[in-house]
């Protein structure tokens, strides 16, 4: 048994789009298991990605074994209230999370 | 969801980017595709859209309190696809909040599996809507 997740790579390429992204330290909340991390992650300085689901974020670090991985962060917390420092981070994404 | 805007908005640094990538109700329905050929099932279960409209909510009241400013908004289908109505069953069980596999949509999605060629495959199609917000400077 097989599913696919957009195969068609339309959210990559919105994520592609954002040039903001090249060089940033980039904050993701609902990260997950990291299904749109990924698809930018190697453009980023680092990506601090936080999600309240410790399986999920397992699966993240387990799925991953190539150079991105180094950039990647994972936080397990709740977005209401950010173990993180104040003026961190040049841009965030909501990955389905609000 | 104000919370965690107000939590985002103090750790971005000014002037920084914030993209919201949502996916929006209702699903397109769901499809069999067959060599080709698109066929409607039927529609999923959804909520009552509260969720979608509380999101929309937060993101105006942090706009009204200068908060973030808004860039533009897009969006586009997102599509998913499955092998069996067992494997859909169970994805949306264990991912979405509001939305459910009506039992005897998946019937027919079973169904219309089995008799269909070997390359066929169900479709759901999400829409998702990408805003874009800036934080003040």
């Amino acid at each position: 048994m097989t599913s696919s997740f957009d195969p068609e790579g339309r959210e990559a390429a919105l994520l592609d789009s954002i040039g903001e992204l090249e060089g940033a330290r980039v904050l993701e909340i609902g990260i997950g298991d990291g299904r749109m991390t990924w698809a930018y992650a190697g453009r980023t300085a680092s990506v601090t990605g936080v999600d309240p689901d410790f399986e999920s974020l397992q699966v993240l670090l387990e799925d991953r074994t190539g150079p991105d991985r180094r950039v990647v962060f994972p936080i397990c917390s709740e977005s209401e209230s950010l173990p993180l420092p104040s003026e961190r981070f040049d841009a965030a994404i909501l990955a389905w999370s609000l | 969801m104000v919370h965690a805007l107000e939590e985002i908005h103090r750790t971005l640094r000014p002037g920084a980017l914030l993209v919201d990538l949502r996916p929006y109700h209702p699903y397109r329905p769901l499809e069999l595709i067959d060599e080709g050929v698109v066929r409607e099932l039927g529609r999923m279960e959804e909520g009552d859209g509260s969720l979608d409209a509380a999101s929309d909510a937060a993101l105006s009241e942090v706009f009204q309190r200068g908060l973030f400013a808004l860039e533009s908004v897009g969006s586009f289908y997102r599509c998913s696809y499955w092998d069996t109505a067992e494997e859909l069953r169970e994805y949306v069980e264990e991912n979405f909040e509001t939305t459910r596999l009506p039992r005897r949509l998946a019937g027919e999605a079973r169904r219309a599996i089995r008799a269909a060629g070997r390359s066929a495959r169900l479709r759901l199609q999400a829409y998702i809507v990408v805003t874009r917000l800036r934080k003040a400077a």
